[in-house]
């Protein structure tokens, strides 16, 4: 039974980064996605450029699934996970889980109001570019930490 | 590290040169016209007579009429022959490339022009002739045809002396309307011509006599009586007339399409006259700027001083009749900017173009952030095979396609990012993230490793910017601002960084004498905010400034953090990459024969995708690291550049005479 909830936690933990992360990446690309529709639906020419500003929300789901798979890598090499090892997968996940959860919709916010720049002043769109990056960072900072906590699991 | 040198320019010419002159300056397009200051504005005023003011409106008048039907041309031909981007086109934008004397030679052929236009309107005002007609005929079809079945001519219609016809639509059940008919006694004909979802269509026979009982009742059972307009012969005749005309005007429609189409290979001419004519209204518009005497005009403008000489030859070899004054501007003068590098860091002038340009009395950050962001994509992009592809692939857009200035430095810009990430993932041993041994170390198996440098470039690159910041203190040799407003800082940042990781730099035998720095080193940054303050009890109020200058130190060490981001995104491309070539290869050791195909798929469809997002992070990253952690130490920007008169190039691109 030890052994089981040991496993169970860690399959929580894959479980975690990459739900969180990847929900929030699908809510902020798909906003993004519907603004860029409104722009492209003006003037079809400006596809190119709305795609980069629509794609920035997916990196969230992409650090949650990297986090995700090398715990899987790391689980599937053992056999035995004890209780605490289980939980550390688990609170290892919890950062870019919901960090990126949450700023993969805001950066979906941003990106929609920098859809605004690409239609009404498409050369000033890599500004909007750098407004989106500048959420990214925090989804940045908690993929180094989760990355380190999964590194430092025994 | 150097803004081009402008010379302000003055031009003095003949009025009845004028047009000439201009148009060797903007066919030149190196020199920015500015609006001469009021009061010259106001003395020309007086000359600038109603006859001029009226002439001016009617020219500009006449350009805008023109412009508008050149433009409405081009827009049905769009319609009718509309040119489908490529993917690379959305970003260059359309254009028609030509030489310069294909240009000119088009430019010069008015009377075709107005041919081609006046066809083109006859086409599209005759296509919507066709168009109204066909919707006259189609509502016409629809009201006839369900009563198709009906086999008598509109003669029969009107009935005899004794009857009267009725068609009429009714939702209600037949069986009803006949009941109550029969109901009144007299004799009639009920026939069902037709049934849809609108309703059952009778035709009714009636008595004359009875018509005044029966009418009102067949309101009174929402029978909605139909007259069907006038006609001739048969419905059925009637109908498949219309039939036939509708099929004359797609056949004719289709003709004049067809010939549409065919005057699509004038596109060329429509788009240059366009081009010309907005260049023309350009040089009209351009009046306003200019100082207006009797016999001669004057011109005010910029140009970068080493193009001097080739106005000069210009105007000379036009054999115009001018005198051109040039002075250097004065030390406060707001000038616009041309940013001048030498051609390897040239292509990073995008990242300033895109961010904003030095103000005249800033220094030119291109240079400065080159190396960086070189160094920083390659970090983050961070595989051989990735730079390989992106440096090709740039380098066959450059080949490919003829581009503007902006887009040849974007193009250049990529593929010496791309050789960078070709340059790291040869030290790290990544090429597509396959499980190869060499290079200096793994950044999976060794993470902590990219982490430093990561922030080590950080904490370089931030020192070079509080150090650009004193720059021109400096160049002054003003030592002592130097030393308490940035030296006294670094200093600070050093000791702390030193305090903090003695342990690992080795250096923990020293650790009095490095608290002892610490402390000498914050003292000076809290007394720098007291420098220039008079008297005692001034100097003592700026101390809690002081203090607060070493809280900024947390805003410092936080930038230095954010520099991890160039860890994370290289390590996130790289496993990703890593688990794309274990799921190929799954597929390929599970699937005999087909599993190689499928495999292969999912190795270039995994990669591809990987590359994109790869390179979008890494210069959004890359960029973000300058604009905000960089920038934000020294630059301010906001600086105007320098916007030449020159000729317009909406739909065309003339491509130079060296490159063609």
């Amino acid at each position: 039974m030890d052994q089981n909830w040991g496993m169970i936690l860690a399959y929580a933990g894959i479980a975690v980064p990459v739900l969180f992360a990847g929900y929030g990446s699908a809510r902020g690309v798909g906003l993004s996605g519907q603004a860029a529709s409104g722009v492209v639906t003006e003037d079809p020419a400006k596809f190119g450029k709305s795609v980069i500003l629509a794609a920035l929300p997916g990196t969230q789901g992409i650090y949650g699934f990297v986090i995700g798979m090398l715990m899987y890598i790391k689980i599937s090499a053992v056999t035995d996970i004890s209780v605490l090892t289980g939980l550390q997968y688990l609170m290892a996940g919890l950062p870019v889980g919901i960090v990126g959860w949450l700023s993969g919709i805001w950066q979906g916010n941003v990106v929609v109001a920098s859809m605004g720049i690409l239609a009404k002043r498409p050369d000033e769109s890599t500004k909007g570019i750098i407004y989106a990056g500048m959420v990214e960072t925090y989804a940045i900072l908690a993929f180094v930490i989760s990355f380190f906590l999964v590194n430092n699991i025994k | 590290m150097s803004l081009a040198q402008l010379k302000k320019v003055e031009i003095y010419g003949l009025q009845e040169e004028r047009n000439r002159l201009l148009e060797e300056i903007q066919e030149l397009g190196l020199m920015e016209v500015v609006e001469y200051t009021e009061e010259a504005q106001e003395s020309s005023q007086d000359v600038f007579s109603e006859r001029m003011q009226a002439e001016y409106l009617e020219q500009s008048g006449m350009i805008d009429r023109k412009i508008a039907a050149v433009g409405r041309a081009l827009n049905f031909l769009e319609q009718i022959a509309p040119v489908k981007p490529s993917l690379i086109q959305q970003f260059a934008g359309i254009k028609t490339y030509l030489s310069q004397n294909e240009f000119e030679r088009l430019a010069r052929t008015e009377e075709r022009l107005d041919q081609v236009i006046a066809d083109l309107y006859k086409i599209e005002q005759d296509l919507s002739q066709i168009q109204s007609k066909r919707t006259q005929l189609e509502t016409l079809a629809a009201t006839f045809n369900p009563w198709r079945g009906l086999d008598l001519s509109v003669g029969d219609l009107e009935g005899t002396a004794n009857t009267q016809i009725v068609l009429g639509v009714t939702e209600d059940s037949v069986d009803k309307l006949r009941e109550t008919l029969s109901g009144l006694g007299a004799p009639y004909y009920l026939e069902v011509i037709n049934q849809d979802q609108t309703g059952s269509y009778i035709f009714l026979v009636i008595l004359r006599d009875s018509a005044e009982k029966a009418l009102p009742l067949l309101t009174s059972l929402k029978v909605n009586i139909v007259s069907l307009p006038h006609f001739e012969g048969a419905i059925e005749a009637k109908l498949n007339q219309i039939e036939q005309d509708l099929l004359r005007l797609s056949q004719s429609e289709t003709l004049l399409k067809e010939r549409a189409a065919s005057l699509t290979k004038e596109r060329p001419l429509l788009q240059v006259c366009y081009d010309s004519l907005l260049s023309e209204k350009q040089r009209l518009d351009i009046y306003d700027k200019l100082a207006h005497g009797k016999r001669c005009f004057a011109l005010k403008g910029w140009l970068v001083a080493d193009q001097l000489n080739i106005l000069k030859e210009r105007l000379s070899k036009a054999k115009l009749n001018y005198v051109l004054r040039a002075e250097d501007p004065g030390p406060d003068e707001d000038t616009p900017v041309v940013l001048k590098n030498n051609p390897v860091v040239t292509p990073f002038e995008y990242l300033v173009h895109s961010f904003s340009y030095p103000q005249a009395h800033e220094v030119d950050p291109t240079p400065a952030i080159a190396p960086f962001f070189f160094i920083f994509f390659g970090i983050a992009l961070g595989d051989a095979g990735y730079g390989l592809c992106l440096s090709l692939f740039c380098a066959g857009l450059l080949v490919a396609l003829k581009m503007g200035p902006i887009g040849k430095r974007l193009s250049w810009m990529f593929l010496l990012s791309g050789i960078a990430a070709v340059i790291f993932g040869l030290i790290t041993g990544s090429v597509l993230s396959l499980p190869l041994k060499f290079g200096l170390f793994s950044p999976l198996e060794n993470p902590i490793l990219l982490l430093i440098i990561a922030l080590g470039l950080g904490v370089v690159q931030l020192y070079f910017g509080v150090i650009i910041s004193a720059w021109g203190d400096i160049k002054a040799g003003r030592w002592a601002d130097v030393i308490w407003n940035q030296g006294f800082w670094l200093l600070f940042l050093t000791s702390v960084i030193l305090v903090l990781g003695k342990d690992a730099f080795g250096l923990g035998g020293y650790a009095k004498f490095l608290n002892y720095l610490l402390l000498f080193s914050a003292t000076g940054v809290v007394l720098s905010a007291a420098r220039g303050k008079k008297g005692i009890l001034k100097k003592l109020l700026a101390i809690p400034a002081g203090l607060y200058n070493i809280y900024g130190s947390i805003g410092f060490f936080s930038d230095i953090l954010s520099y991890s981001r160039l860890m994370a995104l290289g390590l996130s491309g790289g496993v990703m990459g890593g688990i794309m070539n274990q799921l190929a290869g799954l597929i390929i050791q599970s699937l005999p024969v087909i599993g190689w195909f499928f495999g292969g798929l999912i190795f270039l469809i995994g990669h591809g995708l990987n590359f994109a997002l790869s390179i979008l992070g890494a210069y959004v990253h890359s960029s973000r690291l300058q604009y905000l952690e960089f920038f934000g130490k020294f630059y301010e920007g906001g600086g105007k550049p320098l916007t030449p008169f020159k000729m317009e190039h909406k739909y065309t691109f003339v491509i130079n005479k060296e490159e063609a």
